[in-house]
């Protein structure tokens, strides 16, 4: 069974609701990774949750990034380990070069906490590979800079973007203001990904939503298929 | 945090009595941050809409920005200049959607 390691910064707050989504509903190992820890070894999946780092200081994610962990964070998102950042996570990914972009106060000047609709754009990552493309997902975003930027020629990797229950773009979707409505985009290799609605917050039933469980289904049969692989190749490598 | 701050503080004061030499000034740094032109402004546009409530209907744009001061101690102005313009790649300012206008004077009362 992979091991999960959610990331715990002074301000984070969603860190227990990500720590029970994976151990209690998903049943696989779990820990809360205290931010000044300088090794991440024998992790397969880690987790950056929502909340306030630093209380949003400066902007938000902007002080966790010079947290020591994010040393070995980067380390791993290098090797291809997956890595979900979530809300205020997908913020500190942002500010610290692993993903692109930048993030603006929300273009309705609230904090804006309601269900969206979200289109699946790409199923090569570890977190929407038991998706099919076009599939809708309807998670809570909970966010006062949910206003997703790019550099201007900037071309991301998206991977989520709000929609209407069918699929359909149109601003009234568009909880933010988000840029080409992105809820959701990737590094260049698919292994990490910043996101702003939380799948943790719709994993069980009794929430309104079970389709956030299905993105951390999609990590743990990820993580299994390429250890698999990784022991398959080994072996043949020794006959 | 306090054990960076101590080390940072040892640092300073090693370097304070190597560098006899040379003289130490004290300068002001004014680093105002500000959203790019091109980039929309949502607090502004709060600002301008509540102006434009209170009856200041002249006002046609409004935009926010940020301003930190420091103090900091230098041999010369180019190289607070150019600590202030790291400081504003690396932590202070986003790059991706702000530009910073760094101003250096040397402090006469120091």
């Amino acid at each position: 069974m992979p091991d999960f390691g959610v990331l715990l910064f002074p301000g984070s707050n969603c860190e227990s609701d990500c720590y029970h989504a994976i151990k209690e509903v998903l049943g696989q190992p779990c820990d809360i990774v205290w931010h000044e820890e300088t090794s991440l070894e024998g992790i397969d999946c880690i987790v950056v949750p929502g909340g306030f780092s630093y209380g949003d200081y400066l902007r938000a994610g902007a002080i966790a990034r010079f947290s020591p962990v994010m040393n070995p964070l980067a380390r791993l998102a290098a090797e291809g380990v997956p890595i979900i950042g979530i809300c205020n996570g997908f913020q500190i990914l942002v500010e610290s070069g692993l993903l692109p972009g930048a993030f603006l106060h929300n273009s309705s000047l609230r904090f804006v906490c309601r269900w969206t609709y979200l289109r699946v754009e790409d199923t090569d990552t570890p977190f929407t590979w038991l998706l099919r493309e076009g599939d809708v997902l309807k998670l809570p975003v909970a966010n006062a800079q949910g206003n997703f930027v790019l550099k201007a020629g900037v071309i991301p990797r998206t991977v989520l973007r709000y929609c209407e229950p069918n699929g359909e773009y149109n601003d009234a979707a568009n909880p933010s203001g988000s840029q080409d409505a992105i809820a959701g985009v990737a590094n260049a290799q698919g292994n990490v990904l910043g996101m702003m609605p939380h799948p943790e917050r719709s994993a069980e039933s009794v929430f309104g939503s079970e389709d956030g469980r299905k993105m951390f289904e999609s990590a743990v049969s990820w993580i299994e298929s390429h250890k698999n692989r990784e022991s398959a190749l080994r072996m043949q490598e020794q006959t | 945090m306090s054990e960076y701050f101590a080390r940072a503080v040892n640092i300073k004061l090693n370097s304070a009595t190597k560098s006899g030499r040379s003289e130490v000034k004290r300068f002001s740094v004014r680093i105002e941050i500000k959203l790019k032109p091109v980039v929309l402004d949502p607090q502004g546009k709060a600002v301008l809409n509540a102006l434009g409530g209170l009856g200041f209907e002249e006002v046609l744009d409004a935009r926010v920005g940020k301003i930190v001061e420091l103090t900091m101690d230098g041999e010369s102005a180019e190289d607070i200049r150019h600590k202030a313009g790291e400081m504003c790649r690396r932590l202070l300012s986003n790059p991706v959607i702000e530009d910073s206008v760094i101003e250096v004077a040397e402090k006469q009362d120091a």
